[in-house]
């Protein structure tokens, strides 16, 4: 039986209203349905090194600042006479050669704050002055009136899904999203939510049974999942097979949000981000592929970002500092694939970065706009212009 | 407000939140060298305190950043010279070196093992040197700091 996601979503929010008391918002939201395309966000924490990501291989002045840390011309990735992906990126050449990855060049916002609390603030909010407490994914919940419209996979929502009087849900585990009640509790639960109610009482206790029938219908509906590839090993793998999961089973989430972190790489870079990259690539390689093989990729894309890049100069300890403009990627078939933007100038940096071009306020205004057909002025509160990374 | 309302606020609380473990937020590093010391090992707590593993094993000043003490140096060094090599490996190549970092007499990884400072000549363990390696080599010698899988 597929799950009805109106009863879901009422039922769900009735319990999130019984916590946030703001039964009146939530009442609207019973009413609203999602569409029917997904987009998922990857968080890179840390500061990804969009440098050694998306690599100017012929550009010497890369070279010379890193002599330690450079990726050798042999080992890139080759994309364009320029350009080339790092080598742990290999398991994304699939979707560069099928026009289904892009990059994006030069992406940041204005006075760069080099703090990654603050930063990560800017790119949560979407407001590089942080006027704005509430998150931009907790803008469109509050917009279309759907507070199940997005989820955290995680243990803690990122303040990008936060909204001024709620946040999103984080879901740790699919399987977790369930009640499990203590071994010989359960005549006595039933027993509770069988006694007679009133009032407000009487509203918590119908709130609670239909919060466990529904997670009930929740995991009856992601049972039915069968993996159409094998992930690789590792949270982030687990958490994006999770991704699939709920999208497989039709909750409904407009938006799935997503974090691999210790992309701060001070020291030793080249062994932290070799690593991290590889997992990275393999599991989102892994999640497209599941996604073909489940039918639903033409329902999905994936847009990744991280806090800032990192300064242009290795440091003293084979790694890099935090820094201003770095890359952000997007895959999916809903993308258009290729390099969006220009090459980073090494000969003209601001104060030892690179100079952003492309603020991310634009690369949001498209998944918005064209990809889940939202108000992008409307959550972004501006006007911005993106590179035309959505196909 | 009755004790049932409170009670299903409670539960309800925890369906739609199931499960936030606070995030404390510290420098990877020093996570990394705490477990692979074992400094982690008996203090589930250590690091809601700045006593244990503190910035000053590497760095001059107490809230870290540049400049480093003279054992941070000698990681930096390690750095530079394996630069696709791990932080956890890295540290254990430095402890294998058996250097004295701050000249204060006793080797890093004896420092480690006494929990004083390696970059710091006025940290300096109680025991004699004797003392300390005897008791280092019967708790397991250098490979207990080998890199944690």
């Amino acid at each position: 039986m597929p799950l009805d996601r109106r009863d879901f979503l009422k039922y769900s929010a009735l319990a999130v209203a019984a916590t946030s008391g703001m039964p009146g918002f939530l009442a609207r939201a019973a009413t609203q349905a999602g569409g029917t395309r997904t987009l998922v966000v990857i968080q890179l924490t840390g500061g990804n090194d969009g440098l050694n990501t998306l690599i100017p291989y012929s550009n010497g002045a890369y070279y010379a600042a890193r002599p330690n840390i450079a990726i050798p011309k042999k080992d890139v990735l080759t994309l364009t006479p320029d350009l080339g992906m790092h080598p742990s990126l290999k398991p994304l050449t699939r979707l560069w050669d099928a026009g289904q990855l892009a990059w994006m060049e030069n992406v940041g916002y204005p006075n760069p704050n080099r703090s990654h609390f603050a930063s990560m603030a800017i790119w949560h909010t979407a407001d590089p002055m942080q006027a704005q407490a509430e998150g931009w994914i907790g803008r469109i919940a509050e917009k279309i009136g759907d507070p199940f419209c997005a989820s955290n996979l995680g243990s803690v929502t990122p303040l990008a899904l936060r909204a001024a009087d709620f946040s999103l849900p984080s879901i740790d585990s699919v399987d977790n999203f369930q009640v499990k009640l203590p071994a010989g509790l359960d005549s006595a639960f039933q027993a509770m939510l069988n006694t007679s109610r009133s009032g407000e009482a009487a509203y918590l206790q119908r709130a609670t049974r239909q919060m466990l029938a529904n997670t009930q219908k929740v995991q009856q509906n992601v049972s039915k999942y069968r993996p159409g590839v094998q992930y690789p090993e590792g949270r982030f793998a687990a958490q994006l097979q999770d991704t699939a999961r709920l999208i497989a089973a039709g909750t409904g989430q407009r938006v799935l949000y997503l974090t691999l972190g210790n992309f701060d790489t001070h020291a030793g870079q080249r062994a932290e981000q070799d690593e991290l990259l590889g997992q990275l690539a393999s599991g989102l390689a892994a999640f497209q592929a599941d996604l073909e093989a489940q039918g639903l990729s033409d329902r999905v894309i994936v847009m990744g970002f991280s806090e800032f890049g990192r300064r242009v100069a290795e440091n003293a300890s084979a790694g890099t500092d935090h820094g201003k403009g770095s890359v952000m990627f997007a895959l999916g078939r809903g993308v258009k694939g290729g390099i969006h933007g220009d090459s980073p100038d090494l000969e003209n940096l601001s104060e030892g970065d690179i100079q952003y071009k492309q603020d991310f306020r634009g690369v949001y205004a498209e998944a918005l706009t064209k990809w889940l057909g939202l108000d992008a002025r409307d959550i972004l509160r501006g006007d911005f212009q993106g590179p035309g990374w959505v196909a | 407000m009755g004790r049932v309302t409170r009670t299903g606020g409670a539960l309800l609380a925890g369906l739609v939140l199931l499960s936030a473990p606070a995030a404390l937020a510290l420098p990877k590093y020093r996570l990394i060298a705490a477990h692979q010391l074992g400094y982690d090992r008996d203090d589930p707590l250590w690091q809601l305190t700045r006593t244990v593993m503190p910035c000053t094993t590497c760095h001059v000043r107490p809230q870290g950043g540049p400049p480093w003490n003279a054992f941070g140096e000698s990681l930096r060094a390690a750095f530079r010279a394996q630069p696709q090599t791990s932080f956890g490996e890295v540290l254990y190549a430095v402890l294998q070196a058996k250097a004295d970092a701050d000249g204060d007499g006793y080797p890093d990884a004896l420092e480690f093992f006494a929990h004083t400072l390696p970059g710091d000549p006025k940290s300096r363990p109680d025991k004699t040197v004797a003392q300390l390696q005897a008791e280092f080599e019967r708790a397991g010698g250098l490979a207990q700091y080998a890199p944690k899988k």
